[in-house]
């Protein structure tokens, strides 16, 4: 029984605390103290206006009285005069105290709205006050005014950035994400952001290929913030979805580096189903799930350990090429990459030779070999070299530089034509 | 002790895990002889059904005893393939001090760790990541390029493939232009880039560069074009001035 009561005491307490820490939070919130600033401000004006457009009322109402009087006391009145009469009469009627107060009120807003001041206080109260009152009510308007704009700047810089600091720029953000998504084409998914996917990230983005990165994280990693043009999703949402928004059915391959294989294979197979043409490279981190992701749909699948131990045989065997083209790939400075350049088959520079296209001179490359479509490869092909339907092209080039050899080589038989 | 007496072949590989395994593998595929150590008999059971070549060692390999009773001492090369970073900087500092001639690989999971490795005297670090990255952004991009390197550097017989050309104190071709030798119309070879003497990269060299000491002409090519190479290089200043007489002789004629 004891543990009983016990733990509901400590129940209650829990709602209790939280109940207060909740009153508490949104005292301390800025919309809060935006809120009770205005109020405040309200209060302070309608009483300040009431005390200055009442304190001579009662005077002011015996001479409305008394004028009332006269005329009602002529005996055929004129049309200016039965006019005054009922507007003195109206004014009576709302020298009631909820009319002074609905006045003060009206004045409150347009002082503090900036909208506009003085119209009622100077018909009704300021001619009838003494020297001192004046003097009492031009300080009080001095101040309040400026307490005022001040209090009433604070709760319109608050307002607003509540409004942009929440739904408003989360949205507008995420329209401006999917509306350059939706002008991709031809762009690759990465899914996960960290680690191996960075680098699949940073190097894709160098050679100018589009990416849609996607990750569990509402930012991505810090390496990858500062590059332009790298489309950010997050994984908040169904996978089918993600896939649309990512624009799946425009993109040519898709690459899955999640830590867990089930999530690799089930996106895997999701992409797959969207898009049964697209490019699927997936990560098996246990050797026995490479056949499933095969099953699934993806194009190739690998384990991490086999890349890591090919690199470092490949150190033992063959230490200076390895040593070469690591320089290649890890240099931060060096831009260049062995890159290939396939011929297709309705390129107009089959049949032409090397030496005639002469690309050595034209993008300051050189074609060191040319792997053929059997599988062979031709080193060092010369100036007579006759280049046929895909053949692929190798040379050491930076991005900017596989661009010019695409123009040209694409190029190169309109130009002669003409 | 007497593990084996062919020196030059013998392979030391720390950690049995999936990647030692796939390391264990490729090494007996290409002749190497392979110790394994790792504390789990039955990680060491799996690695010693590899293959014939394969001596295991059970034990702590962060211990110096279990290092030297695996014979580093006539060992050529030891793959660092623990799981975490501290053990793998660990065993190569403890290996460097029994044997210092030891080639060491190490596999890192970040730069800092890399760092810490190539400190030491590794001879070569793999991180993980960007093995894994570059992979895969080949295998996405370029996979005809992925291919030629697997070939390059998996080459079976070494008859094609990468060369690298060093040019001595004393060569006579120092100072002349690439143009200048007529390397590429006299040997049919490109050169696809230059290392200079402090070790940065020229990529595709124009004509125009000039040969200075301690370069490393790289180009790939097969073992008679590097003779082929050799020999212009070295051929004597008086050969070539005269070819060039013949050849302004020819041109003017």
């Amino acid at each position: 029984m004891s543990l009983w009561n016990k733990s509901r005491h400590n129940r209650s307490s829990f709602v209790n605390l939280n109940r207060w820490h909740g009153f508490a939070y949104f005292l301390s919130s800025k919309i809060a103290v935006a809120l009770t600033l205005f109020v405040i401000v309200m209060s302070i004006g309608v009483s300040g206006f009431l005390i200055f457009t009442t304190h001579q009322s009662g005077m002011v109402n015996d001479q409305l009285i008394a004028t009332l009087q006269t005329l009602k006391n002529v005996e055929s009145p004129t049309a200016a005069q039965l006019s005054e009469i009922t507007n003195i009469e109206m004014q009576l009627d709302e020298s009631t105290l909820a009319g002074e107060i609905l006045l003060s009120g009206y004045m409150t807003a347009i002082t503090i709205t900036t909208v506009g001041f003085d119209d009622v206080v100077r018909e009704y109260a300021y001619d009838f006050m003494n020297e001192k009152w004046r003097r009492a009510y031009n300080i009080w308007v001095t101040v309040f005014v400026l307490i005022a704009y001040m209090a009433i700047l604070y709760v319109n810089a608050n307002f607003i950035s509540y409004l942009v600091g929440t739904r408003l720029a989360e949205n507008m953000k995420r329209r401006l994400l999917l509306r350059n998504i939706s002008r991709l084409k031809g762009h690759y998914i990465v899914c996960g952001c960290s680690g191996a996917g960075s680098v699949v990230i940073s190097e894709f983005l160098r050679t100018g290929i589009p990416v849609v990165g996607i990750d569990v994280n509402d930012e991505p990693p810090p390496n990858l913030r500062k590059i332009n043009g790298f489309l950010y999703l997050k994984r908040d949402r169904s996978d089918d979805v993600l896939f649309e928004e990512a624009g799946i059915c425009k993109a040519r391959g898709l690459v899955s580096v999640l830590q867990d294989d089930s999530d690799n294979l089930y996106l895997t197979l999701t992409a797959h189903l969207m898009n049964s043409e697209i490019k699927i490279v997936s990560r098996a981190a246990g050797e026995e799930n490479e056949e499933k992701l095969a099953l699934a749909g993806a194009d190739v699948s690998f384990t991490p350990s086999i890349a890591v131990g090919k690199k470092l045989v490949a150190g033992i065997l063959n230490r200076e090429t390895m040593d070469f083209m690591e320089r290649m790939i890890d240099s931060k400075d060096q831009n260049c990459r062995i890159e290939e350049y396939t011929i297709k088959n309705n390129s107009p520079s089959i049949g032409k030779s090397l030496g005639g296209i002469n690309i050595g001179r034209r993008i300051g490359i050189s074609v060191f070999a040319i792997m053929k479509q059997n599988g062979s490869i031709v080193y060092n092909p010369g100036a007579g070299y006759i280049l046929e339907e895909a053949d692929v092209l190798l040379a050491i080039e930076t991005p900017e530089q596989l661009q010019l050899l695409t123009k040209t080589l694409q190029r190169h038989g309109k130009r002669k034509l003409l | 002790m007497s593990l084996s007496d062919n020196t030059s072949s013998i392979c030391a590989v720390c950690g049995a895990g999936e990647t030692g395994l796939f390391v264990i593998k490729e090494l007996i595929r290409y002749g190497y002889s392979v110790r394994v150590i790792d504390t789990d008999p039955d990680a060491l059971t799996n690695a010693a059904n590899l293959g014939d070549n394969i001596t295991t060692i059970q034990g702590n390999c962060l211990t110096d005893s279990v290092l030297k009773k695996s014979g580093l001492i006539d060992v050529q090369a030891l793959f660092c393939v623990l799981p975490d970073d501290r053990s793998n900087v660990f065993l190569s500092l403890s290996a460097r001090r029994i044997n210092p001639k030891l080639e060491i690989y190490s596999v890192a999971s970040d730069i800092s760790a890399e760092r810490k490795l190539k400190l030491v005297g590794t001879r070569r670090t793999v991180n993980q990541d960007t093995a894994e990255g570059f992979r895969i952004s080949n295998e996405m991009i370029r996979p005809n390029v992925a291919r030629f390197l697997d070939r390059i550097v998996f080459a079976r017989e070494n008859t094609e493939g990468y060369l690298s050309i060093e040019i001595a104190k004393g060569c006579p071709s120092i100072g002349w232009t690439l143009k200048k030798l007529q390397l590429n119309a006299n040997t049919g070879v490109v050169i696809i880039a230059v290392r200079r003497s402090d070790d940065s990269y020229v990529y595709s060299p124009s004509g125009d560069f000039r040969l200075s000491e301690n370069d490393n002409l790289i180009c790939f090519g097969t073992d008679n074009e590097r003779e082929a190479i050799r020999k212009l290089l070295w051929s004597s200043k008086q050969d070539r001035t005269d070819r060039w007489k013949r050849l302004r002789h020819k041109f003017t004629k």
